[in-house]
């Protein structure tokens, strides 16, 4: 079971600063286990952060994301109360998804 | 600041001739638009000069586009990277890692309404350059940056 999403949202002026935090072990493949054995890779593919209706965001991912992958960016046409909705899909099909509210 | 912004220029420059030489630039439209609608070629490319190859071309040099990262990285498991464009209609902005065994890092959408910036943490195999690429509706554009790394984040 994936740990929750952390979203946090704050008012700059007119637009609204989005920080996300992906809890998820972006596991590269060419790490080694204490064995000696590689650890297969499992990291996030894709992430779509909608606001209502709308895509507002979207990533698209490779190993080369650190773990525990950070996202930040700003939008310039988001009300506060709005849904912020943030989904994500990994190599091995896992999804999982959180939603805040706008500040 | 505008001696920077042109060994920067330069050093681009540099780049996009040596992948003109060995005839990146020149590959058939065809074959970039179809990287560009399926995509996963992106991140199937295990050279540098493949990645550029799958993205349609190599990318002009562009000083509206502000790469931020460190210049020295302890740990290249975590490089902290800031992109802001100041192209107009920046509608995607991917980073890539000259010198990562998958040189395409990630690819961001940015649809009208978000501002043209990102920030993210991404790893680095070594040292190496990162490319900050903004694609619009003029083009492909670039802007670059050296980095050090003194302990390699694939492990």
């Amino acid at each position: 079971m994936s740990q929750a999403i952390r979203i946090r949202t704050r008012r700059e002026g007119a637009l609204v600063n989005v920080q996300i935090l992906m809890p998820h072990p972006m596991e590269t493949g060419m790490r080694q286990d204490e064995n000696g054995r590689l650890v297969p890779a499992h990291h996030i593919t894709d992430v779509v952060v909608t606001l209502g209706e709308r895509k507002v965001f979207a990533a698209r991912m490779s190993i080369a994301v650190s773990r525990d992958p950070l996202l930040s960016f700003r939008l310039s046409s988001a009300r506060a109360g709005q849904a912020l909705r943030v989904a994500w899909t990994d190599s091995q099909g896992q999804t999982r998804n959180d939603a805040a509210v706008i500040a | 600041m505008r001696a920077n912004a042109f060994t920067q220029r330069r050093r681009l420059l540099q780049g996009a001739g040596a992948m003109a030489s060995l005839g990146i630039a020149a590959l058939p439209a065809a074959r970039a638009a179809a990287a560009g609608d399926a995509g996963i070629g992106v991140f199937a490319a295990k050279t540098f000069a493949e990645a550029i190859g799958e993205l349609g071309g190599a990318p002009l040099p562009s000083s509206l586009i502000t790469l931020e990262a460190p210049a020295i990285v302890e740990n290249g498991a975590f490089v902290p990277v800031t992109v802001t464009s100041a192209l107009p209609g920046t509608h995607e902005i991917l980073l890539l890692v000259d010198g990562n065994p998958q040189p395409v890092a990630v690819q961001f959408t940015i649809p009208a309404g978000t501002e043209p910036f990102v920030a993210t943490r991404i790893r680095m195999a070594g040292s190496g350059t990162l490319y900050a690429a903004v694609r619009n509706d003029d083009g492909f554009f670039a802007t670059a940056r050296a980095i050090s790394v003194n302990k390699s984040g694939c492990a």
